[in-house]
């Protein structure tokens, strides 16, 4: 199976079978005949279904590093939204500085009357 | 104006402009390079999924003209009909890219002038608050005395200069470790999607691999069973002269989708630099950043002298 071999043999592999394509290519262009021209078809029809299998190899033999790197790009995006609700706590509490001020006015406002009605 | 006073003002103003100096001034270049970092992703995304999908159309279309061509002898056989890649394998490259547009997209939010203007917001909300305590005479009962209007102006001031420096220091703590760690991940990622585009073939068919291999194979097969339907079909002239027209269209076709699957790998290796490049001290930015600052000093410091002057 393609998926069992390693790196260099597989490239070895692909070196090979895609220079046996080429070689098939060269010769159904030059095939005079029909039935000639499908000959080399039907053998270039298996040459392309071995490439393929090696190729879609040689794709998935990278499945377990990308995937690893799902769970690292993961964390970072955590550290970062980490990072940025401590920067929303920051603003968060001068809001609430804010706030606190504005209660003070607001209480200080219905003291005053207060004092002023029982005054009158 | 009484000395204890103006020690204040001094030390208020000072930290202004160290705030200045050490703070906000310093993100600007950052910034930048988060948003070209984004811009990088945001467009090495887009065709890295659209390569996926090609492939899959050719290697289908390579499917669907070797079924025509050879239905007379072999029928059909819906077994035969199958992805090059499996539901699996594409799963986890379309998780990886949108990890990496998740993270570039945390980067410039939180690099952005959003939590700038927010803080800008609260502290004016603060400043107005005060002020307004001072208009109904609470400052005045609770202090003994009138608090002048332009100390809560610079109090005001100061505290969102201080705002500023503390989500700049959170950033100027953490941003950088997060990122260079960041650094040799991406520059995996980046190999390894270089790697599933790989390379075509040279004219002996020797070196091909990947996405461009499988690309430049299904068109040689597409255009040799094009030809073949040709061959045996018996089509009217000017069908036939379509179907020959579709020959060189075919070879065309491979060379320009070879070229562009040959630019997303340039673009793939631009968004590796991009993400070293934010991890990089950028000398020109932080010239530019200390020409603002000291121009932001003279200015605060001129503010301050000119607030003197008026009190004397």
């Amino acid at each position: 199976m393609p998926g069992t071999f390693d790196d260099q043999t597989r490239q070895a592999l692909l070196d090979a079978f895609g220079a046996l394509h080429q070689n098939l290519q060269q010769a159904y262009w030059a095939a005079t005949s029909i039935e000639a021209q499908d000959r080399i078809r039907g053998i270039e029809d298996l040459v392309y279904d071995t490439l393929t299998d090696l190729n879609r190899a040689d794709i998935q033999s990278h499945d377990d590093a990308l995937s690893q790197l799902i769970n690292g790009l993961a964390q970072a995006k955590g550290k970062i939204d980490e990072l940025q609700g401590q920067i929303d706590l920051i603003i968060h509490n001068l809001k609430v500085a804010g706030e606190v001020i504005e209660a003070i006015k607001t209480a200080s406002t219905a003291a005053a009357t207060a004092l002023a009605q029982l005054q009158g | 104006m009484h000395p204890a006073s103006a020690r204040r003002r001094n030390a208020m103003t000072c930290l202004a402009v160290w705030c200045l100096a050490f703070g906000g001034c310093a993100v600007a270049p950052l910034t930048q390079r988060v948003n070209q970092f984004g811009g990088a992703v945001s467009t090495v995304v887009p065709p890295v999924t659209h390569a996926y999908e090609t492939i899959e159309e050719t290697y289908y279309d390579g499917q669907v003209a070797g079924l025509v061509v050879n239905y007379d002898k072999n029928g059909f056989k819906p077994e035969k009909i199958q992805p090059f890649l499996s539901r699996e394998d594409l799963l986890i490259r379309t998780r990886v890219l949108d990890g990496l547009q998740a993270y570039a997209n945390a980067l410039r939010t939180v690099t952005s002038d959003k939590a700038s203007d927010a803080l800008d917001a609260a502290t004016t909300s603060v400043g107005q608050s005060v002020l307004g305590l001072q208009e109904e005479g609470v400052l005045s009962k609770a202090f003994a005395k009138n608090v002048p209007e332009d100390a809560i102006s610079l109090a005001t001031a100061a505290l969102n200069t201080l705002g500023h420096f503390l989500v700049e220091r959170k950033r100027s703590r953490r941003l950088p470790t997060i990122i260079s760690e960041m650094q040799e991940p991406v520059e995996r990622l980046g190999d390894l999607l270089i790697a599933d585009i790989g390379s075509a073939p040279d004219t002996q068919g020797h070196g091909g691999k990947g996405l461009r291999n499988q690309l430049w194979l299904a068109y040689d097969k597409l255009v040799l069973d094009q030809d073949a339907f040709i061959a045996h079909s018996t089509l009217d002239p000017i069908q036939r002269r379509q179907e020959i027209a579709n020959l060189p269209a075919l070879v065309r076709t491979q060379r320009e989708a070879d070229l562009t699957l040959q630019a997303t790998q340039e673009a793939v290796r631009k968004l590796v630099a991009a993400h070293q490049a934010l991890a990089t001290k950028d000398d020109t930015g932080m010239r530019d950043g200390i020409a603002a600052l000291m121009a932001e000093g003279k200015r605060v410091a001129a503010y301050y002298q000119g607030l003197q002057a008026h009190k004397e």
